[in-house]
């Protein structure tokens, strides 16, 4: 089972198609963010999870790095480290996301979009997008720790 | 490429992430302590082409100034919120009053 599980996660085909659609998300949400930083700034610091200096901070990083960590996903360079740092970072909005919707209903949630506030976007739909990112990060680095095992295996054979 | 120069164009991508993180994001703190506080200081004037103001501290991004207010989003004043957004009632040039719209 375990075998046919690495096998099917493993196949060239999907291996492409988990890097294209996680480093392709991650590069589009860091678009409009790295374009209107101070409006990303602003949906981060009134999620009032981080104080104010510190959530400015990362409302300045988080984009670059999810731009860098995207284009690294789909060039190839650091697969297992990127795509497990892109989950991490997929888990930090989870939590976020709760952690803001025990307040009330999430307006815009600063996911994607910047500039299309006035929009409220449901709590479940928000979580279960998250969920398969974050399925799709774990599967890369799994599977790309699994790929660099077997090899050193192989290599110690012959 | 060979894994050191993959190495060091990783540690310098990182710190110049880091950098200008750091600068940018205290730039936007000294001009953040400039922003109008408009939910606990009363009715105060707000420019029309004001970005950003600050509610009980928060800031928030405006979306927009109207000059009415119909009585079925009466719950919406800041803090509350309706759709992603609530108002704050704000002075006008002229002396009468408006209502800003700010994001939630």
């Amino acid at each position: 089972m375990k075998e046919k599980f690495l096998i099917f996660f493993n196949h060239k085909l999907v291996q492409f198609s988990a890097r294209l659609l996680l480093g392709g998300v991650f590069i589009y949400a860091s678009i409009d963010k790295i374009a209107y930083p101070k409006e990303f700034a602003a949906i981060v610091v009134r999620y009032q999870i981080l104080p104010e200096k510190l959530a400015i901070y990362f409302a300045f990083l988080l984009p670059w790095v999810e731009l860098f960590l995207g284009i690294f996903v789909i060039l190839g360079f650091f697969v297992r480290e990127s795509a497990l740092s892109l989950s991490f970072l997929v888990l930090i909005f989870i939590t976020a996301i709760l952690i803001r919707s025990l307040a009330g209903p999430i307006g815009d949630c600063g996911c994607f979009s910047i500039t299309s506030s006035g929009t409220t976007q449901s709590i479940a739909f928000l979580i279960f997008r998250d969920v398969l990112f974050l399925l799709c990060g774990l599967i890369l680095a799994l599977t790309n720790k699994a790929k660099k095992l077997r090899i050193s295996i192989l290599s110690r054979q012959y | 490429m060979s894994k050191k120069i993959k190495h060091i164009a990783l540690f310098f991508l990182v710190s110049s992430a880091f950098l200008y993180a750091a600068i940018a994001a205290n730039s936007f703190v000294n001009e953040s302590s400039r922003y109008i506080e408009v939910c606990a200081n009363g009715i105060v004037y707000v420019p029309p082409n004001t970005k950003f103001v600050k509610c009980y501290g928060v800031i928030r991004k405006v979306i927009r100034f109207s000059d009415v207010l119909t009585e079925s989003i009466e719950d919406c004043r800041c803090p509350k919120c309706c759709d992603g957004e609530c108002y704050v009632v704000v002075a006008s040039e002229n002396g009468g009053v408006r209502f800003l719209w700010a994001s939630c």
